[in-house]
């Protein structure tokens, strides 16, 4: 009876050494001819298919490759996004210094999930938010710097609440 | 990380007690008396559906300012800030140039979460149905709470389904690229055709398609088979494996379209489940009365007429909590 754990293990191997070179050039394309990213994708896009244990029993391995690999690239695409907004932010005050890379990944990861619960709420009510509940100001104070009344910066924060907990909870 | 709590039960919480607890969190970060804390416990206190209501958005909160522990809090605030603009003004542009591009803009277009609806082309929310015409004459109406993108390139036209429901009437195309329709589970492809396209993310994922006019050829994303085809008058349900059931459609699936609901012999709680795609908030049905039968022809613009009308046809109450939160019971 063979060792099912091997079994795994050898349709990993099989589906990388069919397949790795061909996503690499996939992914290639996709990225406009960037090769070292590419390779880096395909690798993640790899370690999720070992991940999932999915790769015995794949059917059709391309195309199921390719559905990984999109949503891999997808996900490197949004936080190339949010890391350069990061950088933007940071270029503008100079006294702060940027974090080590581990913490930076961290860091983007974290901005990542906060930026698909925050997705929706209207340009105001989310400024006034974020500077109660990230930025921590206090509510008179966000109340002078955008010259409105502390009700409306109160209402505005049950309302970013409530519109986070609807995106987490239904 | 900003998901449901570890150990939560993930039930449905009264609006009406989350938005309480908002009220409560706000009122706390205003005021820090002994007082006031004593006043918010007392409310957490007094039922566990309070303190569970509490206890989720505190936790939901702490994890939003982590971004802030990672950096600095008025960083992670900019930043956070800084991204949702940029990806309005993305949105805003895709819009005002129209819908299309290369093929190559398609796959490089950024932030886009795979099946997801924050950043879809073409978007509406609940109780909201829009009617688009795409620029080789297709014609795509999507019904309340759906999401699409359009990508049209060198050789394809795809149109993505990221939620919800549309249905989707076939334009000629001067290059004549094929038309594709694709979800998150497969793809159907039309030939000449008006067909229905619904993301069904109930006690199951699957899709479901009905064809109006003409045939689609439907493929699961999984399936290497050949495709199945689907014709005028049938649909087919899918999931990412399989061709799950198929069979005729309804007389009238496309009633949508044309802003009616129609049901016959449907139990009230499908009935409302329906119903509730096109109105924000919970409409809850008691056990007792879910079996009761449905017939009728609805004007969805209009859901709160339909609960009036189910009110003088069937034995039922129906009780507005608030706007959002209507509950049906027995007389």
């Amino acid at each position: 009876m063979p060792n099912p754990e091997f079994a795994s293990r050898d349709a990993v191997h099989t589906l990388y050494r069919d397949h790795h070179g061909w996503l690499v050039q996939l992914l290639r394309r996709k990225l406009r001819g960037n090769l070292d990213n590419a390779a880096d994708l395909a690798h993640d896009t790899f370690e999720r298919v070992m991940k999932a244990n999915l790769a015995p029993v794949l059917q059709e391995p391309r195309g199921f490759l390719t559905t990984v690999a999109t949503n891999v690239l997808r996900t490197h695409l949004r936080r190339n996004m949010i890391e350069q907004a990061y950088l933007d932010v940071l270029a503008m005050q100079p006294d702060v210094h940027a974090p080590s890379p581990e913490t930076q990944a961290l860091l983007i990861e974290a901005l990542d999930a906060a930026c698909r619960v925050l997705d929706g709420l209207p340009p105001r009510t989310r400024r006034i938010f974020l500077m109660g509940q990230v930025e921590g100001l206090p509510y008179k104070q966000i109340a002078e710097e955008l010259d409105v009344s502390v009700n409306i910066v109160q209402k505005a924060i049950v309302k970013g609440i409530r519109h986070c907990y609807a995106a987490v909870y239904g | 990380m900003l998901s449901p709590m570890d150990g939560d039960d993930r039930v449905r919480l009264d609006p009406e007690v989350v938005d309480r607890a908002a009220e409560w969190l706000v009122l706390l970060q205003a005021d820090d008396s002994d007082a006031q804390r004593a006043a918010c416990l007392a409310w957490r206190n007094a039922s566990p559906e309070h303190e569970q209501a509490w206890l989720r958005l505190a936790v939901l909160m702490k994890d939003l300012r982590t971004t802030a522990a990672y950096s600095t809090p008025r960083l992670a605030a900019r930043t956070l800030d800084t991204v949702a603009a940029r990806q309005s003004r993305r949105m805003a542009l895709k819009w005002a140039l129209g819908v299309g591009g290369a093929g190559a803009v398609a796959w490089t277009a950024i932030d886009v979460t795979p099946w997801r609806t924050w950043s879809a082309d073409y978007r509406t929310a609940p109780g909201e149905q829009r009617a688009i015409m795409l620029n080789d004459g297709t014609h795509v109406v999507l019904n309340a709470g759906s999401a699409i993108d359009v990508r049209f390139g060198d050789t394809v036209r795809e149109i993505i389904l990221r939620a919800g429901e549309v249905q989707v009437t076939s334009g000629k195309d001067a290059r004549q690229r094929p038309l594709s329709l694709s979800t998150s589970l497969g793809s159907i492809r039309p030939i000449g055709t008006r067909f229905i396209v619904r993301d069904r993310q109930a006690s199951s994922h699957d899709i479901l398609v009905a064809v109006i006019e003409g045939a689609v050829e439907v493929r699961p994303r999984l399936q290497s088979a050949p495709p199945t085809l689907v014709h005028a008058g049938q649909q087919a349900t899918f999931d990412a494996g399989r061709v799950v059931s198929a069979g005729a459609a309804p007389a009238l699936a496309d009633a949508w379209v044309n802003g009616m609901l129609i049901a016959s012999r449907m139990r009230l709680d499908a009935f409302l489940g329906e119903l509730s795609r096109y109105r924000r908030g919970v409409v809850r049905c008691d056990p007792a009365i879910a079996g009761q039968l449905v017939t009728g022809a609805f004007p969805v613009a209009d859901t709160d007429r339909v609960l009036a009308m189910l009110e003088s046809v069937l034995p039922v109450r129906v009780v507005y909590r608030t706007r959002y939160w209507v509950s049906v019971s027995a007389r």
